[in-house]
């Protein structure tokens, strides 16, 4: 049963050479991508997104926008928004330099506090890039701006009746190294990403690891 | 500067920007931050602590949980119960562990099991000078009531273990996997990893906050109660908490702690009370941690959970009273 399952997904990346890796360094086609997500970062995650190229000056960018629900209960509450660009910067051979910055913006209600937040994340992908398939290494940065923190009744009632509501800066940052690879398979991709978060001042998380697993699918 | 540079400025001014690593803001103060929470000094560390009741009659003193929890939660046990306070025939010492509550924070280099050993003995010498006291212990405070036992056994004139965790690495283990509710679907879990992204837990104020978290629900077979009246805390000391376990361990993370090697010596009764409710540290473990102790009983209070001593303070009070006073007849 194995063997004629393996044969046809090789006979489907055999069979083509589209690019449809969403965020990565590859945008030699200008159409638009959408893709799902699904892991621990650094929660349990569910994310959907679209991004489309532009090439001003002639130097493509990938435009994109991400939402994620966060946590057990995925309730709207925990939230997560990034609005990024990606491109490619470096070229050589197979291998390539992509850099990223992302707008974040975010939200969390919780039994001790509620909070939106402001916040940038900046990073690198560099790699070996196939038609089918690509490995790479990626790190980045994710810093917690401006936040602005509701204690809630209980937390002030049995822990912390002075505990200052309103607007925080520099709460935070957390820094990721990590690996992704994917495969492509006709306009669809598989992207694997797996790695280690650390906070800002090189502290462990709560979850040490990040592991998503996304399917993306581009559009002419 | 432009029209918008100033308006960007005037909207951050108008914010009023708050600093998370500030005393007070995240967290409460400790004893080093505020200097109206009673406070003593002692072995290089300042304790929040605070006794009630006069200096000459037989000392209680009070052990909270862990670690790194504070005493706020059992001082119900210091109201009348039944028309009479323990503090009518005891002095009741209440302090908050090193690192631990509103005490003075340390890194994780004096965060020892034989430092905290020290420190007991130093509050001993301090509230009970040259006399043998009587402590309660509840949670991790009976694991450190039974260490402390173990090494300055003569001190001790008897101890009330109130759903004490483990007393040796062998049962730490086989029940560790079971205090935590780790189910990667849990919303307390997710909650907690979520919020890593709004709060870095790279210093105290932070490390403690993130931990307030996980109080009362990651530990669902505890029964606590969440609502109404919930057992409070004033800060929880992360620090204290991992360094303490981590000392415990070995250097490939396995627990290697024995609080009962000299136990066998110790002939004073000791009393055990548990919830009923109580899964993991209630009445089974507290039975078989009965035999550790030459001489020991065990009093179960029905409809409790691990927060027995704040949810069913005048039960424990009442189990609890008859003992001290038969052993406070025999303290030196």
């Amino acid at each position: 049963m194995k063997r004629p399952l393996l044969t046809a997904v090789a006979v489907m990346c055999a069979a083509t050479c589209v690019d449809a890796q969403w965020n990565v360094a590859r945008f030699d086609s200008a159409g638009a991508r959408a893709w799902l997500t699904g892991g621990l970062d650094p929660a349990v995650i569910a994310s959907v997104g679209f991004a489309g190229v532009v090439r001003p000056n002639g130097h493509a960018v990938q435009l994109g926008v991400e939402g994620t629900l966060g946590g057990g209960t995925f309730d709207v509450g925990d939230y997560r928004l990034r609005i990024l660009g990606t491109s490619s910067m470096l070229q050589l051979g197979a291998f390539r330099l992509a850099t990223s910055a992302a707008f974040v913006t975010r939200g969390t209600r919780n039994t001790v506090y509620r909070a939106t937040n402001m916040g940038a994340d900046v990073g690198a992908t560099v790699g070996h890039y196939r038609p089918r398939w690509f490995l790479a290494a990626e790190g980045g940065f994710d810093k917690a701006i401006v936040t602005h923190v509701a204690f809630t009744r209980t937390y002030r009632e049995v822990h912390h009746p002075e505990a200052r509501s309103g607007w925080y800066v520099d709460t935070g940052g957390n820094w990721r190294y990590g690996v992704m690879s994917g495969v492509t398979i006709g306009r669809t991709e598989f992207v694997v990403r797996a790695g280690i978060p650390r906070t800002e001042g090189n502290r462990s998380l709560v979850v040490p690891a990040y592991l998503t697993v996304g399917i993306g699918r581009r559009y002419p | 500067m432009t029209k918008w540079q100033g308006l960007v400025l005037f909207a951050v001014a108008a914010c009023d920007p708050l600093d998370p690593t500030v005393p007070g803001h995240l967290v409460r103060k400790t004893v080093v931050e505020d200097a109206s929470l009673p406070a003593i000094s002692l072995n290089g560390s300042r304790f929040h602590a605070e006794a009630i009741g006069s200096p000459n009659l037989p000392t209680i003193v009070f052990l909270h949980g862990g670690p790194g929890a504070d005493y706020r939660s059992l001082l119900r046990m210091a109201d009348p119960v039944d028309g009479a306070r323990l503090s009518d025939r005891f002095q009741l010492v209440y302090w908050d562990q090193r690192g631990s509550g509103l005490s003075q924070r340390h890194g994780r280099a004096e965060l020892t099991l034989a430092q905290y050993r020290r420190d007991l003995l130093a509050i001993i010498d301090h509230y009970a000078p040259n006399r043998q006291v009587l402590l309660v212990g509840h949670s991790w405070g009976g694991m450190f009531a039974t260490t402390f036992i173990n090494t300055y056994p003569s001190r001790v004139a008897g101890a009330v273990l109130i759903e004490s965790g483990p007393l040796t690495a062998e049962t730490f283990t086989r029940l560790e996997g079971d205090l935590f509710d780790l189910n990667p679907g849990r919303e307390w879990l997710n909650d907690y990893a979520w919020s890593t992204q709004f709060f870095s837990a790279d210093d105290h104020a932070r490390m403690d906050f993130e931990l307030m978290l996980g109080n009362g629900v990651s530990q669902p077979r505890h029964h606590q109660r969440l609502s109404p009246d919930p057992e409070p805390t004033w800060r929880l000391g992360a620090l204290a908490g991992t360094a303490l376990l981590d000392d415990g361990r070995d250097r490939h993370g396995r627990y290697t702690f024995d609080f009962t090697s000299q136990l066998n010596t110790y002939r004073t009764p000791v009393l055990f009370i548990a919830g009923a409710r109580s899964e993991i540290l209630g009445p089974s473990l507290q039975t078989q941690q009965l035999a550790l102790y030459p001489s020991a009983s065990l009093h179960v209070v029905d409809g409790a959970g691990h927060d027995v001593p704040w949810t069913h303070a005048a039960e424990v009070v009442r189990a609890m009273r008859p003992y001290l006073l038969a052993r406070a007849g025999g303290i030196r």
